[in-house]
């Protein structure tokens, strides 16, 4: 079944997009509708992975800018995502402190965040799920070039902000 | 030459699908540019470090997601 075959990949991308477990479920149950709802519109069913990524990858993009405008109006101050809900204080003011996995992985998160969408997105898509440039290119409307040089960048500016805990 | 100059050599440790090729530490060391070995090891941890931190293993029960879709798509 469809469902079976994408459904992490599709909650797992969500998931580096949006930095919460559970709006990604949410946004990989909406992407698997609107697939469906939109089936007949899919030239060459053999195209389907990348055409469900791009739906995916629409919805959390649009999710996230939706959810950062709404956080200018009200703060949000803590995550209710257990997989992201690890307090910590950054890493140069706790010398030889060793990190819990939470706190590393809220540290690397805000890492993420902190890049543009489309470094978070080829990132995410080439290098984390090891689609092929060509489908990321695809997926992001722009060349195969232009994808290179968003994972190039994502790259450098991680290494940048994650030194401490390379 | 400048990091940023390696970094932008570093293409010919790419496989096909332009991927950090597994063997691309060991060709690099050996190379006489010396810098580009450390540069790809770092992105190679940059990688790893980020889809250890973006891993679902044992957070989600998909059994129940499948269930949760039918659920949508007959309505």
């Amino acid at each position: 079944m469809l469902v079976e075959r994408y459904q992490r990949r599709v909650v797992s991308v969500s998931y580096g997009l949006v930095g919460s477990i559970h709006d990604a479920l949410e946004i990989g149950q909406e992407a698997f509708v609107r697939a469906y709802k939109n089936l007949e519109s899919l030239a060459d069913e053999t195209r389907f992975g990348p055409w469900l990524m791009k739906i995916t990858t629409n919805l959390s993009l649009n999710f996230r800018r939706d959810r950062a405008a709404a956080a200018r109006r009200v703060p949000v101050e803590l995550s209710d995502d257990p997989l992201h809900n690890g307090k910590h204080s950054p890493p140069g003011e706790r010398p030889g402190a060793a990190l819990s996995a939470s706190e590393l992985r809220s540290i690397v998160q805000d890492a993420i965040a902190q890049l543009s969408a489309a470094q978070r997105t080829a990132l995410i898509l080439f290098s984390i799920e090891q689609l092929p440039q060509r489908d990321v290119a695809q997926i992001m409307c722009c060349s195969v070039e232009a994808v290179k040089w968003h994972v190039f960048q994502a790259r450098r500016k991680l290494r940048e902000m994650l030194r401490d805990v390379l | 030459m400048s990091a940023d100059a390696l970094e932008l050599l570093s293409g010919e440790w790419l496989d096909e699908r332009g991927r950090i090729r597994p063997d691309a530490c060991t060709d690099a060391e050996s190379d006489q540019r010396g810098g580009l070995a450390d540069l790809i090891a770092e992105w190679q941890r940059v990688d790893a470090l980020v889809r250890s931190s973006l891993s679902l293993d044992g957070a989600v029960a998909w059994d129940c997601f499948g269930t949760d879709l039918r659920v949508r798509l007959r309505e």
